[in-house]
């Protein structure tokens, strides 16, 4: 039993997880919820199982030291240290509270997770640390930066929530600016979803396809098509919004534990956020003596940590308004998740 | 004014400045400005705009630290909760459910007032993390104008003085760099580099430079952060050969013959590959130009002159080179290389990494160890425990409805 089925099965049990929840959403049942927690549970510890396999597989096939052996190294392991850390979260909302209702959705995350690896032709094999990167710093920069992204992952999952349980009047200024920041967020979603099939008919030979080329290969009759669909979508969503709700408040989740938990998964993330800052910035010492030399990936991180800190601070001065706190979460989200897009692009 | 300086000198709009400059350098970094552009006078200009802000943010948090640690807020706010506990234990009761808290008791018209407090330190946590702020950004800067950092390319068995620096400028540094040996590893099968190491002479004193380890020479760091392959015909390859009990080492150049001791044969190294390989057809072909497979095509000539056969000889793999009564073994290569060194003088940089520090511990009082505090006014009469938590505006401050919620469950209701 190796590392690579682990995480098959793994793949597998978070792909029926999310059916279970999005049962239980669409039906309202508890029990579905309940199960798809037990489920998720099993998925966990099948994953945890998977990296531990995979960490003993590194440390004795290229006899590096336990410390640096940790597989966060390569593209595949990066995207399923996400998932472990999303799922953990989804785990604990269920178990404690039980919010299917964002569970649903952050399970959905996790499963983009796992299957973006595989689309984007994420090597699975093991692959051992470049010699110009094997310390401890660029470990815990990896393991902090990424635990700090799906706290983040998650604490939008929360807000997203929260907005979507606000039963409000349909004609009301806040329904159509929730519709909006919804559309948007949804809009982003389908052009990942895109970028999955794109790069799977091409059978993960392309490899990432940063989404400021896909849009570039739109031509400006797709691109007026694309503007109208989105249009088009936001006014289904502006009319459908008590449907909307109804679905979310069915599964009676009180509002104040949504906006409570996605305070504080954003403040457990900017701690962990400014830890990988600081490793990064002992790493980029060791490597090349200096701590800060505005390069792409530095720039990106400072923004995203701007990004969340400009949240927290919004979230910590605006205690009346709770909903604008929440859709500033998601935009900010939404604005590190492009620059992070457009950097790619760029590197 | 004023309330443009309110403004101005909050944590948002601070953070807000730093998003803004984030995604300036990132538009910067998009229409592919070199990295003089971070050196130029609007951009330090805004930096100095910064510093001025976080330095009034900072200011600030003191003032509201200050009042938090030394005041008694919530004495008398606005209860944000009640609950009814009866029996004489109920004093007891609300003691044991804020057993981790610092206790301070008064008692006054017959109400007992309780002031509980924990984690009083964290409420220097944000002055904590803008003073880490400031001590980077000021180090960064001391860094800037009073240090030295640069790139410089250094071929195999040659010397270098002058170093690039950001803004493209090559400096001349009291010293020269001399490379004497460099030598790279790749796993097995990859390319990955395993490992590196670099023999350097520096004005005059031997050093080695290798992944993590800098040589370190009158103050300047130097840290290899790349390496190359370059064409030279002047190559020296370094050959051991003889026979089995008496092996020698010879230095081999092209169109010079070395003689294979103990043999009466000589050797002639005719080509070089960096990377020697198959292809699909399993013909020889050199796949790259870093050192992942060096190989050496040696010809063996007789005593007459005349050419017996040729054959490569693989560093990676001695042997290649086993004749059976006599071995030559290709050890090693010198001129073929070349490393890039990144070389910074930074007397301030030490500071700023304690300035990293400053940061994250700031954010860990801020977020993890919060300064917990919570009033209880508890009247004996009718059995009302009342508590006040931190509020705005009437509402709860986010994160302190599970302070609440945790009081009341230790309460038993």
């Amino acid at each position: 039993m190796n590392s690579s089925f682990l995480f098959g099965i793994t793949d597998l049990d978070y792909i029926l997880t999310f059916a279970v929840y999005l049962a239980c959403l669409i039906t309202g049942v508890r029990g579905l919820g309940r199960a798809a927690g037990w489920l998720g549970i099993f998925g966990l510890m099948a994953q945890t199982l998977a990296f531990i396999v995979r960490w003993m597989e590194i440390r004795t096939g290229y006899g590096q030291i336990i410390v640096l052996s940790f597989p966060v190294g390569s593209l595949y392991e990066s995207l399923m240290f996400f998932a472990l850390c999303t799922a953990a979260v989804c785990v604990y909302m269920e178990r404690r509270y039980g919010a299917y209702s964002a569970c649903a959705l952050l399970s959905a995350a996790v499963v983009a997770s796992v299957t973006f690896a595989d689309a984007a032709g994420a090597v699975r094999a093991i692959q051992p640390t470049p010699a110009d990167i094997q310390n401890i710093w660029t470990q815990l920069r990896a393991v902090f930066s990424l635990s700090s992204f799906a706290m983040f992952i998650s604490g939008g999952v929360f807000s997203l929530t929260f907005l979507l349980s606000n039963d409000v009047k349909r004609s009301g200024r806040y329904n159509f600016f929730r519709s909006f920041v919804f559309a948007v967020f949804a809009a982003c979603v389908a052009v990942l979803t895109v970028n999955f099939f794109y790069a799977m008919s091409h059978a993960g030979s392309l490899g990432y396809r940063p989404l400021m080329k896909i849009i570039s290969s739109f031509s400006g009759g797709g691109i007026a098509v694309s503007v109208i669909l989105f249009i088009v979508f936001w006014a289904v969503l502006w009319f459908a919004s008590a449907g909307v709700t109804k679905i979310f408040v069915r599964l009676g989740v009180e509002n104040s534990l949504m906006v409570t938990s996605s305070y504080g998964l954003f403040s457990i993330g900017f701690v962990l956020l400014t830890a990988g800052m600081v490793c990064g910035a002992f790493m980029s010492c060791s490597v090349s003596g200096r701590y800060w030399s505005w390069t792409p990936q530095e720039i990106w991180t400072l923004f995203a940590w701007s990004c969340f800190a400009l949240v927290l601070s919004l979230y910590r001065s605006s205690v009346n308004a709770p909903l604008r706190s929440a859709a500033f979460s998601l935009v900010s989200l939404l604005a590190a998740f492009v620059s992070y897009l457009l950097m790619s692009s760029v590197a | 004014m004023k309330k443009a300086l309110d403004v101005f000198l909050s944590p948002t709009a601070a953070f807000l400045f730093i998003a803004v400059i984030s995604v300036l350098a990132m538009c910067l970094s998009h229409l592919g400005a070199g990295s003089g552009v971070y050196s130029s006078w609007w951009f330090i200009l805004l930096l100095v705009l910064l510093w001025l802000q976080a330095a009034g943010v900072f200011a600030r948090s003191i003032l509201v630290a200050r009042s938090a640690y030394c005041g008694s807020a919530h004495a008398d706010a606005e209860p944000a909760g009640t609950v009814s506990l009866d029996g004489e234990d109920a004093m007891s009761l609300v003691r044991s459910a804020l057993g981790g808290y610092r206790i301070t008791e008064t008692e006054d018209n017959g109400q007992t007032y309780i002031r509980a407090e924990r984690f009083s330190f964290a409420v220097w946590g944000r002055s904590v993390f803008w003073l880490g702020i400031l001590v980077l950004m000021t180090s960064g800067f001391l860094g800037f104008i009073f240090g030295t950092y640069g790139r410089m390319a250094v071929n195999e068995s040659a010397a270098n003085s002058g170093l690039v620096t950001a803004n493209g400028r090559t400096v001349k540094l009291p010293f020269s760099i001399r490379l004497d040996n460099t030598d790279t590893k790749y796993y097995k099968d990859s390319y990955i580099l395993s490992s590196f190491r670099s023999d350097i002479s520096v004005g005059g004193d031997k050093a080695a430079v290798s992944a993590g380890s800098p040589a370190v020479y009158k103050g300047y760091g130097i840290y290899q952060t790349d390496r190359g392959f370059f064409a030279n015909p002047k190559v020296v390859f370094s050959i051991v050969t003889g026979i089995n009990s008496n092996l020698k080492k010879v230095d081999a150049v092209f169109g010079r013959r070395f003689v294979v001791p103990g043999t009466g044969l000589t050797g002639e190294i005719l080509d070089f590959a960096p990377s020697l390989g198959q292809d699909g057809s399993g013909r020889l072909v050199n796949y790259d130009t870093p050192m992942m497979n060096p190989a050496a095509l040696l010809a063996l000539y007789d005593p007459d002159g005349k050419m017996l056969g040729t054959k490569w000889l693989f560093m990676q793999y001695p042997e290649s080179g086993d004749f059976k009564a006599f071995k030559v073994v290709f050890a090693d290569v010198t001129g073929v290389q070349y490393a890039i060194f990144s070389i910074v003088k930074d007397p301030f940089r030490q500071i700023a990494l304690a300035g990293f520090v400053m940061v994250f511990i700031g954010c860990l009082l801020t977020f993890v160890f919060r300064h917990t505090r919570f009033c209880v006014r508890y009247n004996p009469t009718d059995g009302a425990v009342c508590y006040s938590v931190p509020t705005e505006g009437g509402n709860i401050k986010p994160g302190w409805e599970a302070v609440a919620a945790e009081f009341i469950k230790a309460l038993g209701r």
